[in-house]
């Protein structure tokens, strides 16, 4: 099932996840996966405030940057998001055809 | 194009092209674009289960064409033998799963016994008479 972030904030519960839909949002505001770690002052925001269009659609930007500072765990807390927002996409691969098994060594 | 020049596909131009796809096997477009991510894995599995049991479904229904066609054999040719008839078609279904064919192999042969001692009553029954027919006589 979908990955979700779960916290409280001031006294609020925030569930944060990627639809479809919070994909497509995200990309037409700008963001790419590409540039993410060479351009973390725009991307960065972006995927973190994308995260909130499936359940807080009407949470004021403002407020989904302070929200940011307070988090704890950045660096862990954008891989979470790097690995939501591809899971949208993962879904529709149908990998079920391949005959090639590999390991990580 | 992104900063070093490579070509930037955004994804919900993939969601796009497949929206099609899931629709045509059930997905809602709401579910498509709101609902749970990984459900496309799982209408893809449930599409799969149904073709196969589409296929299950056609290939018993050739099976009973066959035999419809079997019985009819005898007569569907030019010049049927005399007092030709058709054969008797299949009395019940087959069995779908195991459960099925065991009860039906129960009723069959509590069947057989039910005819076996109906048989061995009458042979009995006649038996008697006989030997009271003999009686009487001697």
């Amino acid at each position: 099932m979908a990955k979700t972030i779960r916290f409280s904030y001031n006294g609020k519960d925030y569930t944060l996840e990627y639809t479809r839909r919070a994909v497509r949002v995200v990309n037409e505001r700008g963001f790419r996966p590409d540039e993410l770690r060479n351009n973390t002052i725009v991307m960065v925001p972006l995927l973190f405030s994308g995260a909130f269009f499936a359940h807080h659609r009407n949470v004021p930007e403002k407020e989904i940057n302070e929200i940011w500072e307070q988090m704890q765990n950045k660096e862990d807390l954008l891989t979470a998001l790097g690995e939501m927002y591809s899971q949208p996409t993962e879904a529709l691969m149908d990998d079920s055809q391949g005959n090639v098994s590999w390991s990580v060594q | 194009m992104s900063e070093d020049g490579g070509d930037f596909a955004p994804a919900s131009d993939i969601f796009t092209e497949q929206l099609p796809y899931y629709m045509a096997i059930g997905m809602t477009p709401e579910d498509y674009w709101d609902g749970d991510c990984d459900l496309p894995i799982y209408y893809r599995k449930a599409h799969a289960l149904r073709n196969q049991q589409r296929n299950q479904e056609l290939w018993i229904q050739g099976r009973y064409f066959y035999d419809a066609l079997k019985a009819l054999a005898p007569i569907l040719v030019a010049f049927p033998k005399k007092n030709a008839k058709p054969d008797k078609y299949l009395e019940e279904p087959y069995p779908l799963t195991q459960e099925e064919a065991a009860e039906r192999k129960a009723r069959r042969e509590a069947g057989k016994k039910a005819d076996f001692i109906t048989k061995m009553n009458a042979w009995a029954a006649k038996a008697n008479a006989l030997k009271k027919e003999a009686d009487t006589d001697g």
